[in-house]
């Protein structure tokens, strides 16, 4: 963690999350003003006037009191997404690669799902159950979590084929008690950095799924529906639909920037190498 | 009656045959060297000997162990035998212990396995056994990992992990092939002492005539997967019959007798 924070990436990636989290932990006790409060003689009000730093929107709505309230909705997904993507992810992985005939099936799946795009599987889902912030985290989940399978199926495979795991085996070791204490532990590092990327993609896919009207259901303040709402005022008052974009750039970057960090760090081969260009 | 009864085991690969017919058998205490030259299928006719060839390797013939037919059995009937009636030490001790996992914790796992006994007790167990192999310091050696060890350090942990489960046979594939001359004979003494002091039977690997003559009571002479000529090490030694086993012992006086030409 430490070698994270010296990278120049890691520490700004590190920064980032922290101001996120700082801002979500923040708008549980207190906001500038009530971010669902609307009062219609406030309307675009300019940023930096009327007590508003970052102006108010159309109806009058805060719109700092609205990014601060939004980013709890943004660190829930991409957290609570994050773990149904650990889940679905490390599962599907050690079943590809520890069943032999099963095994098999599995990878097949893992590559059948890998080809469906996570936002369209998250659409047909809102579609069927209905758009809420439960639906868009099994969605993004599953759809980010075969990723972290495909890359975690190769990882074991390889920590499945080491002397280390042969010697345990000769000693008796059952497959269970292989996979927890030799091949999880020795891949971890490797999982640790696909997590860390799902986070980012699983923000991006919030944000794009609210955009859309998959994702957080109104009066919830979210900074992708934000950014479709503003976006429709860009040419009168171009200055509020930049908030919600910076927010969501940052919060993504913070994540990548940490995921680059964490395998620059954990990779030897690509240790001292050129730090990779943030998608 | 053996403890291990191998009998036309064979091997195949995708139809190429590397263990060809194989037949050994070690009794109880016994001491078995098996020689051949590498790729002759010595490694394997080991692995393939407590069930763990590689998946895509044809494995027929026949396996007993304590007179129980294993072959064909399936992992989780085979692992309880494993460690416990027939533990294994392998090649390269840099490898073959868990990089992440403390070498205490690597020795108690067996201990405990066969056991049953309380973490602390396998703790303990694991020091002692670190202790019998010769190692110094053995309660702060329990807490290192691999990497902070020398390769005969971690090769004494590799025997102390095979012999935790208080095996009846001791297989040895190639011991002390990874490491320096000196090195593999401190090795080769601690083998020797702990497999008399247990009464454990031994089939030792390699491909190393002198390493064999030291260890080893019988010798089966390996080449080409087909066992060529068996028998007592002096005898085998005295009148070779086969030519692989006179190329072997041709080699081992090549090497033997080299430096002293060199000398001169």
């Amino acid at each position: 963690m430490r070698a994270v924070l010296r990278e120049p990436g890691g520490a700004t990636g590190v920064a980032l999350i922290g101001v996120l989290l700082l801002a979500a932990l923040v708008s549980l006790v207190w906001t500038p003003f009530d971010p669902t409060f609307v009062d219609p003689s406030a309307s675009w009000v300019p940023p930096f006037s009327g007590g508003h730093l970052l102006g108010t929107d159309g109806n009058g709505q805060d719109l700092l009191s609205l990014l601060l309230a939004g980013a709890r909705i943004t660190a829930l997904t991409a957290v609570a997404a994050t773990a149904v993507a650990s889940v679905v992810g490390v599962g599907l992985a050690t079943a590809a690669a520890v069943g032999r005939r099963s095994g098999e099936v599995v990878s097949h799946l893992i590559d059948v799902l890998v080809a469906l795009p996570t936002l369209l599987l998250a659409m047909v889902l809102a579609a069927v159950y209905g758009g809420s912030v439960v639906t868009a985290v099994v969605a993004i989940g599953i759809g980010t979590g075969v990723n972290v399978a495909r890359v975690g199926r190769a990882e074991m495979a390889s920590a499945l084929g080491t002397d280390y795991v042969l010697a345990a085996r000769a000693s008796g070791a059952s497959t269970a008690r292989i996979v927890r204490r030799h091949v999880l532990p020795n891949v971890g590092p490797v999982l640790l950095v696909q997590l860390s990327l799902t986070l980012a993609l699983a923000v991006l896919a919030e944000a794009a799924l609210s955009y859309l009207g998959f994702g957080t259901p109104p009066p919830a303040p979210s900074w992708g529906r934000m950014l479709q709402e503003l976006q429709l005022y860009v040419t009168v008052h171009p200055w509020a639909v930049v908030w919600p974009g910076l927010a969501i750039t940052a919060a993504v970057l913070g994540f990548s920037l940490l995921g680059d960090a964490l395998r620059d760090v954990t990779d030897p081969r690509l240790r001292r190498a050129v730090p990779a260009v943030v998608a | 009656m053996s403890l291990l009864e191998i009998t036309d085991l064979t091997v195949r690969f995708a139809g190429r045959t590397v263990v060809d017919r194989v037949s050994l058998s070690v009794a109880p205490g016994d001491r078995l060297g098996l020689i051949g030259s590498s790729g002759s299928g010595k490694s394997l006719t080991a692995l393939a000997a407590i069930g763990l060839a590689p998946d895509d390797a044809e494995v027929s013939g026949s396996v007993r162990l304590d007179g129980r037919e294993i072959l064909g059995l399936p992992d989780r009937e085979l692992a309880p035998l494993r460690g416990a009636r027939v533990g294994v030490v392998f090649q390269e001790p840099q490898t073959a212990l868990d990089p992440l996992m403390r070498v205490g914790r690597q020795v108690a796992g067996p201990v405990r396995r066969r056991t049953g006994v309380s973490r602390t007790t396998a703790a303990a167990r694991a020091v002692a056994l670190l202790s019998a192999v010769g190692l110094p310091e053995p309660e702060h050696l329990a807490r290192a990992y691999p990497h902070q060890l020398s390769g005969g350090q971690r090769q004494r942990v590799g025997i102390a992990v095979a012999l935790a489960g208080d095996p009846a046979l001791l297989i040895a594939d190639e011991p002390t092939t990874a490491l320096d001359v000196t090195v593999q004979a401190e090795i080769l003494g601690l083998l020797d002492r702990l497999v008399a002091e247990r009464g454990t039977a031994l089939l030792f690997i390699s491909h190393d005539l002198a390493v064999l003559a030291r260890v080893a009571r019988r010798i089966a002479v390996l080449a080409e997967g087909v066992v060529r000529e068996e028998g007592e090490v002096a005898q085998v030694l005295r009148e070779p019959a086969d030519p692989a086993t006179k190329s072997l012992l041709a080699a081992y006086r090549a090497s033997a007798w080299e430096p002293q030409e060199a000398r001169q």
